[in-house]
């Protein structure tokens, strides 16, 4: 049986989920706070969704959903285009060979996976700056980004798996 | 059935190095951009100014309400210390009212002795409000993205001011967004001098909060609490803009505190400064004021609040300021 037009839609709109998601939250990292001492420790708040997807619907978040979604984050951060790009291509890359092990395991085992990731993320993002100024940057900031990136997966990880949920859920007069 | 499971597995086999193939010519791409961003900043900053103007509008929705809760959570800290910062700004006021009225004073004698010597200003401001819609987020990068780009008369190179002083350059202008680097970026460079000794100095931001001062000549005198302001040269800033003050010695580099809370710039104005035709100039070279309005401010005189309320334009360097779109 061919689909309908108004289930190719939807599924349509299903697979673009988690790239839609991960803009989202591209673009919700760089929105000024104005908050006293946050812009340092600002979190990768970006890197929550891509983590998530990698590891359950890596067919939906892509290695060049990555890339597009740090290129984004640089182009609005004011970042060197790039930075971001290889920062995510290289978290989805460990997340995304650890999967089989993080998947279907619970909520603090994910949480756990996100800590590493973030930590990951972070250094990385440290390294590739460094690299690029040819000079060391400052270290300071870089534990509290990686912390507070992980204490908001509750939130957005949270969200997530909700949205997960959604993305499953099938109206009954659609089955099969 | 077995040439189909064999067909089948060489298939996986082919997606499987199709995606690490993938993954490399990705990591490629990214360090080959950044190589890009490094040689040539030209194309690449259009790149980012298209990006940025693209999604403006999401930013400049979202940034609204992140803006009114920050506000918000603000009252609420002022809350608690009213009376006590109600006493000091009494207090304050009633210096400040001192020193504008000496400000005044010698204001209305500096215009009288400019049109007595016929002195001519060699540039003048149009200001810009506009709103931060994006920061760097991140320790390693610090700009702003605004609301106003060249359809607005947005150029590179111009200087953006905070409420209280400089807060950083205009790097690229996109259409409808421009991208600031602040005074603290690893990659801002501000020609200064200090107010007092008037020595000049480079102002280098290292993505701390306080940049520090370098070129500074050996027989500088220098000391804790003075006042740092552009210096105008290279014709990048007008001269006068306040930076900062000397905070002091740190590892061997003099470290300025901004005047400006870079952290919380809601609102920035970007100064427009072009040189003044020379031949045009004698009139509307001072933000409007004319020379008959310049002659009628006497030294000894009583300031009239017509002459006041002009004046006080002059000091906060003249022109209108024009609304943010």
């Amino acid at each position: 049986m061919n689909p309908s037009l108004l289930q190719r839609i939807d599924r349509a709109l299903r697979s673009a989920v988690p790239g839609l998601s991960a803009l989202v939250f591209a673009l919700l990292g760089v929105v000024p706070l104005h908050l006293p001492v946050f812009g340092p420790i600002s979190p990768l708040l970006a890197l929550i969704p891509i983590y998530y997807w990698a590891v359950h619907r890596p067919d939906l978040m892509t290695f060049s959903l990555a890339f597009a979604i740090g290129l984004v984050h640089d182009a609005l951060a004011g970042a060197p285009l790039g930075v971001h790009s290889l920062v995510y291509l290289l978290c989805y890359w460990a997340a995304f060979s650890q999967r089989r092990f993080l998947a279907g395991k619970g909520f603090f085992v994910l949480w756990w996976g996100m800590l590493l990731i973030a930590a990951l993320g972070v250094g990385l993002e440290w390294l590739v700056f460094s690299v690029f100024y040819a000079r060391l940057m400052p270290v300071e900031p870089l534990a509290f980004r990686a912390l507070l990136t992980t204490a908001l997966f509750p939130l957005v990880g949270g969200l997530m798996i909700q949205i997960h949920r959604l993305m499953l859920f099938q109206p009954r007069s659609w089955r099969a | 059935m077995k040439a189909r499971t064999r067909s089948t597995v060489r298939l996986i086999a082919l997606k499987s190095w199709a995606h690490r193939f993938s993954f490399a010519l990705l990591l490629l791409a990214a360090v080959g951009l950044m190589m890009l961003t490094k040689i040539d900043t030209l194309v690449v900053e259009d790149v980012r100014a298209r990006v940025t103007d693209a999604v403006s509008p999401v930013l400049n929705a979202v940034s609204r309400p992140a803006a009114t809760v920050a506000t918000v959570v603000e009252d609420v800290r002022q809350l608690s210390d009213l009376r006590a910062e109600n006493a000091r700004l009494e207090a304050e006021n009633r210096a400040l009212l001192q020193y504008q009225e000496i400000a005044f004073r010698l204001e209305a004698e500096n215009l009288s002795l400019r049109a007595l010597t016929n002195y001519r200003p060699d540039y003048r401001h149009r200001f810009l409000t506009a709103r931060v819609i994006a920061d760097g987020a991140g320790a390693f990068v610090r700009s702003l993205a605004l609301n106003v780009g060249t359809a607005d008369g947005i150029e590179s190179g111009q200087a953006v001011l905070g409420g209280n002083g400089l807060a950083g350059r205009v790097v690229q202008a996109g259409e409808r967004t421009a991208r600031v680097l602040l005074i603290t970026d690893f990659n801002a460079r501000i020609p200064v001098l200090l107010e007092r000794s008037r020595d000049r100095a480079m102002l280098v931001g290292d993505n701390t909060d306080r940049p520090h001062l370098t070129y500074l000549g050996e027989e500088a005198s220098i000391a804790v609490g003075d006042r740092v302001v552009t210096s105008g040269h290279g014709g990048m800033f007008p001269p006068g803009l306040p930076v900062g003050t000397v905070v002091g010695l740190d590892n061997g580099l003099i470290r300025i505190q901004p005047f400006e809370q870079l952290d919380r710039l809601e609102f920035v104005r970007v100064v427009g400064f072009e040189p003044v035709d020379e031949t045009a100039s004698m009139q509307r070279g001072l933000g409007g004021l004319s020379f008959e309005a310049m002659g009628a401010v006497g030294v000894e005189q009583a300031p009239d609040p017509a002459v006041i309320e002009a004046l006080t334009r002059f000091i906060s360097f003249g022109g209108t300021p024009a609304a943010a779109p």
